[in-house]
C-alpha cells in the first residue's frame, strides 16, 4: 500500500502508542479530516483577512476625507499588522 | 468583510439591494434585512442561495 493509500483508506480504529502516550479508539479517519480541515481554514484565513484589508484601505481613506487622520493612521497600521499576520499563516501552511 | 451582501436575483443578473446586512429573516414568503446601522428592508420573495464563502444573500422576488 502506498503512502497516499495509507493516509486515505487506513481508517479502521485501533490502539496505537504515540512516544509513549496511549491512545485507545483513535480513528485516522478523523486526524485526516483534522488535517484537511486546518488545510483550507489557513488558507481561508488569508483571504478572509486579505477581503478585511480591503475595506480597512477603503475606510482609512474615508476617515482622511473626514479629516480624521489620526484615525487613518491607525488603520492603516492595522493593515500592516494584519499583512502580517498572513505572512505567518502562510508560513504556517508551508509546514502543514 | 463578514457580514453580507443581499441580491435580488434578475433575469439580467443579481442587483444589490443592501450591502453589511447583519440580519436575515425568511418569513412567510418575505425576507426581513437589517444592516449595520439598523436599517431595514422587507422584500417579497424567497431566500434563494445564501453563498457564506462570498458573504452573499440571493433573494428570488416572488
Amino acid at each position: 500500500m502506498n503512502k497516499f493509500e495509507k493516509r486515505y483508506h487506513h481508517s479502521h480504529e485501533h490502539d496505537h502508542e504515540i512516544a509513549g502516550h496511549h491512545h485507545s479508539l483513535h480513528s485516522h479517519n478523523d486526524e485526516d479530516k483534522e488535517e484537511k480541515t486546518l488545510r483550507v481554514l489557513l488558507a481561508h484565513w488569508v483571504k478572509h483577512n486579505k477581503s478585511h484589508e480591503e475595506s480597512f484601505k477603503e475606510w482609512a481613506d474615508k476617515s482622511k476625507e473626514m479629516g480624521k487622520e489620526e484615525v487613518a493612521k491607525n488603520i492603516e497600521k492595522a493593515i500592516e499588522y494584519m499583512e502580517q499576520a498572513n505572512e505567518m499563516l502562510m508560513e504556517a501552511k508551508k509546514h502543514m | 468583510m463578514c457580514e453580507s451582501t443581499a441580491y435580488l436575483c434578475k433575469e439580467d443578473g443579481l442587483e444589490k439591494i443592501m450591502e453589511n446586512v447583519v440580519y436575515m429573516k425568511p418569513e412567510n414568503g418575505k425576507v426581513y434585512l437589517a444592516d449595520l446601522l439598523g436599517d431595514q428592508k422587507i422584500v417579497d420573495g424567497e431566500v434563494k442561495e445564501i453563498r457564506l464563502i462570498d458573504h452573499k444573500i440571493i433573494i428570488e422576488e416572488n
